[in-house]
């Protein structure tokens, strides 16, 4: 336990920082009540693994009251409307949306805000009739994405839209892109039969511009999810109606600080060992807050049939993979050594293996999901995800061969961001034929940065860099620009090589006659 | 493999002489481009930013000798043999090639680029061949551009060459038969110009341009904007009135010189800046081109 005195200091530093707005002092106090509390039970191993890095909870906080991300199902609450909330059910888009913007205001998540906003066009498309004109339309969304990104400050914040591409998916293209806000983050659910190539295409000129949206590859995930699915947060696939409880990370790159002997033994001993360590953190965690905190008795959204416990799920994130397997075959480099991507593929079977054969108590199908960790700013050193470390990026396309044998692991997500040159400004086709080739080689996102924006993707998230500089002034309005300057600043988050340089400008590239 | 041999000039087109290869391109063409750089170029621009594809090894040797890590050997006369294995990618072998040629590139056969494209094959909208002068290898051009199009997997990709225009009509008439479209380089419009600036006449440039446009062949026209030379009113105005008389609606694109990896002639040229692009694309549609990029 802290002292007094030493709980006391760190109270009065949040009280009077001057890179806090009013609300950012709130939600810092509130974490810094929560870790008085002790640590959910847990063994010294376990214990031990925090301490050295190996497992990490993402300061979560001592006392989980609450889901780490929250997907409610939007549609039931626009039909039924919400006794808690004391609300008839919508008659019209205009109402509609007003409607979201108030239950918006009660979807608890680990930020405090919410995390998900909606497959909005699939949910808002019973309200069009023939006076919505596309500018009609447009103005009203104008407005709704103004009151988001200044109400809902923070870019973990994220809207969906598609498969299908109706008027109201065009309407949100145009006005995010128009806008460049940070909030909400955007992801386009984009299925090649359904959604068609003028979708794609349009998105691919709004990435172009703003880096976003995120695309999600729709008839690969669905196939995961019967109950629907949302793109939340950094990449976070997750189930409709549900979420999960905690995200709890194995960093494999400390794993193999704790690591001696063979390869082989690693694969049999430690790397289980630390897998399941990392579970038993996740589930004392899971059991606070079902057991504890209580909190799916206690929520209007499980009375009214919004979120259902039992679709709540674990995410059991790796991260480091890179560092690992260059660890373990020195002299090789993850991306573009074919050993260093077959050790990459053993890792991680034999981690989603376990996962898939280990149950979690109070989660969906008795089972955790793995995902591919993004990130965060403390990651200093250690690569995101089974991602390639920035700077050793092979060739695009190669690159993507590299990671893509990964991704039907990944169940909950798995990202990398593809660093584009800007050339590609004036030829948004490529983009679409790049997410085009991707998904046919079985990728389950993908997501590009433009160098040159001034909205730039970190993780998964977005933050605006002219925000990040004058962060070092003042607050941000925006709750997440601290994270972003951090990562940018630790993971040298700019020099990830951009692709793709022309012949123009360097004869000297990748070349079949020189691959000896 | 772990040693290139250079083979005598192929005769059937099976083997191109290939440069490079960008397996991703976003400056080549619609879409993401498969892009295939031949070796060897007919006209001789001093504004060319890539000189070392220009010529074509003759195996005089001299690279041999400059080559501290023996990555380039002699063995017999005539054939500069590389070993990829030993080489640093100093450069020093093309500084020095008086044919302004490239000692490290390995013939290729048509088959292996075929199976290269067809990996790459999901991600593009097509392949672009480039150069050098993609059209002086013609032969193995067109049996590359043939097995595409008759490749079912294959076929769907566009094919699409970027030239400097020197082609003639019975080269355009083979070529057509296999090709969707053709990117050229106008690089003036006085025939002295012209002259100075690629060292070869302006006529057979616009025979080209002609030709493809008469079988809406012409993807792009393109101008190599240079401050002091191809940027005045006099000389815009009279490219402009060569491309309207071939196709007024044809794409034109603006590309600003840049002195980077320019031979010493083109020194005395700066940078063209933005301003000189803007101002040329104001001048180009003012005289009656629809599609200026």
């Amino acid at each position: 336990m802290p002292s007094f005195d030493d709980v006391a200091h760190a109270v009065r530093d949040i009280v009077t920082s001057p890179r806090l707005t009013y609300r950012q002092r709130l939600h810092q106090l509130a974490l810094a009540a929560e870790d008085l509390l002790p640590y959910p039970e847990i063994s010294a191993d376990a214990r031990r693994a925090i301490d050295e890095g190996v497992v990490c909870d993402l300061a979560e906080g001592h006392a989980p009251y609450r889901p780490r991300y929250v997907l409610p199902d939007y549609a039931t609450a626009l039909r039924q409307g919400s006794d808690h909330l004391e609300l008839d059910p919508p008659q019209s888009l205009e109402e509609a949306v007003d409607f979201l913007k108030i239950l918006y205001h009660h979807v608890p998540s680990i930020t405090g805000l919410p995390v998900y906003f909606g497959d909005l066009d699939t949910i808002l498309e019973p309200y069009l009739d023939e006076t919505w004109t596309d500018d009609r339309l447009d103005r009203l969304f104008t407005r709704f994405w103004r009151f988001l990104d200044r109400t809902i400050p923070d870019a973990f914040a994220h809207a969906n839209i598609g498969p299908d591409d109706t008027p109201i998916t065009r309407s949100i293209l145009r006005v995010d892109r128009a806008l460049a806000q940070v909030v909400p983050n955007l992801t386009l659910k984009w299925d090649p039969v359904v959604s068609g190539d003028g979708l794609l295409r349009e998105a691919a000129v709004a990435i172009a511009e703003v880096n976003k949206p995120h695309i999600a590859n729709d008839p690969l995930i669905r196939r995961d999810f019967p109950e629907g699915y949302g793109v939340v947060s950094c990449y976070n696939t997750l189930p409709l109606g549900g979420g999960s409880h905690t995200l709890v990370r194995l960093n494999l790159h400390a794993s193999l600080a704790h690591h001696t002997g063979s390869i082989e033994r690693y694969l049999t001993r430690t790397l289980p060992d630390h897998v399941e360590l990392t579970f038993e953190v996740m589930e004392a965690r899971i059991r606070f807050l079902v057991e504890e905190a209580a909190f799916y008795e206690h929520s209007f959204l499980v009375d009214e049939g919004l979120i259902h416990p039992e679709r709540f799920t674990a995410m059991f994130g790796i991260f480091g993979v890179a560092e690992l397997v260059e660890g373990l075959l020195p002299g090789c480099t993850y991306g573009r050594h074919d050993e260093a991507a077959d050790l990459a593929r053993q890792v991680i079977d034999t981690i989603a293996d376990i996962v898939q054969s280990r149950p979690v108590p109070y989660c969906r199908n008795d089972r955790a999901l793995l995902h591919a960790q993004s990130g965060i700013a403390d990651d200093v050193g250690v690569t995101a995800g089974a991602r390639v470390r920035i700077g050793a990026e092979p060739e695009l396309v190669d690159h993507i061969l590299t990671v893509a044998p990964h991704h039907p692991r990944f169940p909950a997500g798995i990202s990398d961001i593809f660093a584009l040159e800007r050339s590609v400004r004036a030829n948004p086709q490529a983009i679409a034929d790049v997410t085009k080739g991707a998904f046919a080689r079985g990728m389950r996102e993908i997501t590009f940065n433009v160098e040159g924006s001034d909205l730039v993707r970190v993780t998964g998230y977005m933050v605006r860099l002219s925000d990040v500089e004058k962060l070092r002034r003042e607050a941000s309005r925006i709750n997440s620009t601290g994270l972003g300057a951090d990562s940018i600043e630790n993971w040298r988050l700019l020099d990830r090589v951009p692709r793709v340089i022309g012949m123009e400008t360097d004869p000297r590239m990748r070349s079949l006659l020189r691959s000896g | 493999m772990s040693l290139a041999v250079r083979h005598p000039l192929d005769r059937d087109g099976e083997i191109l002489e290939v440069a490079g290869v960008a397996p991703s391109s976003f400056v080549d063409g619609p879409g993401n481009r498969y892009v295939l750089f031949l070796q060897g170029c007919n006209f001789d621009c001093p504004a060319c930013h890539n000189p070392t594809t220009i010529g074509r090894c003759d195996g005089c040797g001299v690279c041999i000798d400059v080559c501290a890590l023996e990555a380039l050997t002699l063995p017999v006369t005539g054939t500069v043999l590389f070993h990829p294995g030993r080489c640093d990618s100093c450069g020093d072998c093309l500084r020095v090639c008086p044919t302004d040629a490239d000692p490290t590139i390995r013939p290729l056969p048509v088959d292996e680029v075929v199976s290269d494209i067809a990996v790459h094959a999901p991600f593009v909208s097509g392949v672009t061949v480039s150069g050098g002068e993609p059209t002086l290898q013609l032969d193995g051009l067109i049996r590359l551009f043939t097995r595409l199009r008759d490749d079912p997997g294959l076929a769907h990709l566009e094919r699409l060459v970027d030239t400097n225009g020197s082609l003639d009509r019975d080269g355009w008439e083979r070529l057509l038969e296999v090709i969707d479209g053709a990117m050229v380089d106008l690089k003036a419009a006085s025939p002295q110009r012209h002259r100075r600036l690629t060292g070869h006449d302006i006529e057979p440039v616009i025979e080209s341009l002609r030709l493809l446009a008469e079988r809406n062949k012409l993807t792009e026209v393109r101008l190599l904007v240079i401050e002091g030379e191809t940027d005045d009113e006099t000389e815009l105005l009279a490219w402009a009135g060569i491309v309207r008389s071939v196709d007024p609606a044809v794409p034109v694109r603006l590309m600003p010189f840049r002195r980077q990896g320019t031979r010493p002639l083109a020194r005395r040229w700066h940078d063209t800046t933005p301003e000189t692009i803007t101002r040329a694309r104001a001048v180009l549609v003012a005289a009656g081109l629809r599609n200026v990029r």
